[in-house]
């Protein structure tokens, strides 16, 4: 296990902000934590961070208990806040030197350079950090979270104040960086953007973990999944079909659209589609309404999401 | 040198100056500077440099370094407290630095601009010297040594403080306040521990050229600015692992209870010592004696709330504890300050209640009621903290401080006869009275039991609310 929380409790004066809490990260698994404001995530990633200590419970990365090991522990782990702290005065190569000399990298200057081009970075290497703006405060911040090139990730809250082309991006690094083997876990409020990079996810609302495992498996387990199908009225119209499917509902009906509802997983939503076409429907549409971290999200009830 | 290696000390340096190289020209440049501007306007005028002229050149950098000191304090606790808020300091937790290469950054760091006008002016202090045909080297060498002390002792204390202070106002308020009224007791005896602690003996050069005279330390003559040192070296020894256990874990007290009592016990040791000597002697017993006894009585009670305020148990810790450890509630009696405030409170009225003074066992009850009060007010401390937060608890704290000191203050300020209308109010005023008033007077009996109903009252609560705590915790646990 790369990444390996159990029984995690976190208190505050007066508040228990995460109760018990459990999950494990494989090689190359994307764990995102979703969940309303005040459910507990970010206490979660401090005590994944080390930066909180737990009242109960243990945290490992690559098997290492910060308690004992805490070096070495910090040189696995890559913890990427939700409000980007840079120190003003310095430029974005001073910064980033700054952590580099901390982190004790041999061959700073290249792996600088190498960040600094990961992250789209390069030409603002002398810029001083207080003058970027905040997508690319974000960037230099992952920039420093990549810098010891860490086998765990914990990044809460990444994609925030970046513009569309800078997610897709992000997007893109968090896919390459799960292709070379690391876990990450990640918080996000855009859950329709999330489910593109992990293939995880725990729900957390007040606390505790509502669910937790594999994004597809708890989508299909939780029941329906929103649909839309839009065709050519030059074929054939595929509400026949859908009103015989058992495991369809549906919900709206337009003149070259519909929409309904599929309680199953991904396979069934193949062979209904094969189906369709096979009688004579001219798909031009075929997409889910709602994300499948969406769709597990609201049917669990969570609120407060955007 | 590993230190120059430091991260942090070096993004400070960057900061600051833009390099180190820049800080070195600057400060060259200045001393050519002042060197100049004396040469053209001030010896040419008196005839050559002269001993008044080094004397009043000298009080001149003195006064400056004494700025830089306090731009030292100002600086280290800014630094802490921006970085605390904004979060770098927890990105620098985050690396495999070590706390005390954390603890050596964030000391040293938000400093480099405050010693770089220290050391400049060391630099024209010692032009001076070579320059001046009666001028003291080694007064020069002692005060100055006496000054980058102290101001290193500053910023590691406003360092501890910053990083233990929830509010930037309570923090603002002690890092600046305390060493204020540490002189300001101070210029009230000259037999105050406090002062040796602010470096304030060793600048004596301000008066005169020479060095100073030695001071007795219960039956030994010892020199001052030994004391100061070792005084400093207490007090920074203990600051130091403050700092260092804070970086490790931000949620503990700065102050272990070992360290705790190591600091109250030597420096309330140290202060019993000054006054030793006029201790054992009766017939030496005037009013400026018998104010530096109440006073070094004073400081032990106030060192000793500090200390078990500083090394108590606050919620989070208590029911980590609890849930991780098992602790019950006689163990977390024994880890609260209450605790230390026992140990301290009585050793330090233990310590002058043996001496024969004029009052006797009046005077020895009145200690001791006043030591009960100690244990007193850090249980209401402690009762506030496990029921509420730390800042409630730190907000009980100074007002029962206040409620305790500030009539005895405004008596030694304003005038005696307000002690007698005030005794109610407070019962340290009990020790007061045992000096003041004839004995068997009613209203040292009257002092001493409002302290100890207040005792009392608070050791009741406090051990009810360590009780429900312990239950609750256990039962959420579940």
């Amino acid at each position: 296990m790369l990444i390996d929380v159990t029984d995690l409790r976190v208190d505050y004066p007066g508040l228990i902000a995460v109760d018990g809490i459990s999950f494990a990260l494989e090689p190359g698994d994307g764990y995102a934590l979703v969940g309303p404001n005040g459910a507990g995530k970010t206490s979660t990633f401090r005590a994944l961070a080390g930066l909180v200590e737990p009242t109960r419970g243990r945290v490992r990365i690559c098997g290492l208990d910060i308690e004992r090991e805490p070096e070495e522990y910090r040189r696995r782990l890559g913890y990427m806040p939700d409000d980007s702290p840079i120190i003003s005065g310095l430029t974005s190569a001073q910064f980033l030197d700054h952590f580099a000399r901390a982190y004790e990298i041999a061959g700073r200057i290249d792996r600088i350079d190498a960040v600094l081009a990961l992250t789209g970075l390069t030409d603002k290497a002398d810029a001083p950090c207080q003058s970027l703006s905040r997508g690319m405060r974000q960037r230099l911040v992952m920039a420093k979270t990549l810098l010891h090139d860490p086998p765990a990730l914990v990044l809460d809250e990444p994609a925030s104040g970046l513009d569309p082309i800078s997610r897709r991006g992000l997007r893109d690094i968090l896919n390459v960086l799960r292709a070379q083997g690391k876990a990450i876990v990640v918080s996000s409020h855009i859950l329709g953007e999330i489910d593109s990079f992990c293939n995880k996810v725990g729900v957390l609302e007040r606390g505790v973990l509502r669910a937790s495992g594999r994004i597809d498996s708890i989508a299909a387990e939780l029941g329906h999944r929103g649909m839309r199908l839009r065709w050519s009225p030059a074929g054939a119209s595929p509400l026949p079909t859908l009103e015989q499917h058992a495991a369809t509902r549906i919900k709206a009906v337009g003149p070259d659209s519909v929409d309904f509802e599929l309680g199953t997983d991904d396979d069934a939503l193949d062979l209904l589609l094969a189906e369709l076409v096979r009688v004579g429907v001219r798909v031009r549409e075929w997409r889910k309404t709602a994300s499948d971290l969406e769709h597990v999200f609201l049917a669990l009830g969570a609120k407060e999401v955007r | 040198m590993r230190i120059f290696e430091n991260p942090i000390l070096r993004s400070s340096v960057t900061l600051a100056w833009g390099g180190t190289y820049r800080v070195a020209l600057l400060s060259l440049a200045a001393v050519a500077t002042f060197a100049g501007c004396l040469y053209l306007f001030g010896w040419r005028d008196v005839g050559g440099p002269s001993e008044r002229v080094w004397k009043d050149l000298y009080r001149v950098v003195l006064t400056l370094q004494g700025f830089a000191a306090v731009g030292a304090i100002l600086a280290s606790a800014r630094r802490v407290t921006l970085h605390r808020k904004d979060g770098t300091l927890d990105a620098n937790r985050l690396t495999p630095m070590s706390p005390q290469r954390l603890a050596e950054g964030y000391w040293l760091g938000p400093m480099v601009g405050p010693l770089a006008v220290i050391l400049t002016g060391t630099a024209f202090a010692m032009f001076l010297v070579l320059v001046t045909p009666r001028a003291s080297v080694d007064a020069l060498a002692v005060s100055q040594a006496v000054v980058l002390s102290t101001t290193l002792l500053f910023g590691l204390c406003a360092t501890w403080l910053a990083l233990e202070a929830e509010s930037r106002h309570v923090l603002v308020l002690v890092t600046l306040g305390a060493p204020a009224l540490i002189a300001g007791v101070g210029a009230l005896g000259t037999s105050f521990i406090g002062s040796f602690v602010l470096g304030l003996p060793g600048l004596t050069p301000l008066r005169t050229t020479g060095l100073v005279e030695p001071t007795w330390l219960w039956s030994t003559r010892m020199s001052p600015v030994a004391l100061t040192f070792a005084t400093q070296a207490v007090v920074g020894l203990v600051a130091w692992r403050a700092v260092v256990r804070k970086m490790a874990r931000p949620e503990e007290r700065g102050l272990s209870t070992g360290m705790a009592l190591l600091l109250f016990a030597t420096m309330s040791l140290l202060q019993h010592g000054l006054i030793a000597m006029d201790l054992a002697e009766p017939l030496h017993w005037t009013s400026t004696v018998r104010s530096a006894t109440f006073g070094g009585l004073l400081v032990g009670l106030g060192l000793a709330l500090c200390v078990a305020t500083a090394a108590g148990l606050d919620s989070r810790r208590a029911r980590r504890l609890v849930l991780r450890t098992g602790t019950t509630r006689a163990g977390l009696a024994v880890r609260s300050g209450v605790g230390v405030a026992a140990i301290t409170g009585a050793l330090a009225t233990g310590l002058f209640a043996v001496h024969p003074v004029e009052t006797g066992g009046w005077f020895a009850l009145a200690a001791v009621g006043t030591a009960s009060t100690a244990v007193a007010v850090v249980a209401l401390i402690e009762f506030a903290s496990l029921r509420a937060t730390r800042s409630a608890a730190l907000v009980a704290g100074l007002v029962v401080l206040a409620w305790l000191f500030l009539p005895l203050l405004s008596t030694i300020a304003f005038d005696d006869d307000i002690i007698e209308a005030t005794l109610g109010v407070s019962p340290l005023l009990a020790l007061q009275a045992a000096f003041d008033l004839p004995e068997g007077s009613p209203w040292v009996i009257v002092g001493n039991l409002g302290a100890a109903v207040f005792a009392a009252g608070a050791l009741v609560a406090w051990w009810r609310e360590l009780c429900a705590f312990e239950t609750a915790a256990r039962f959420t646990a579940r």
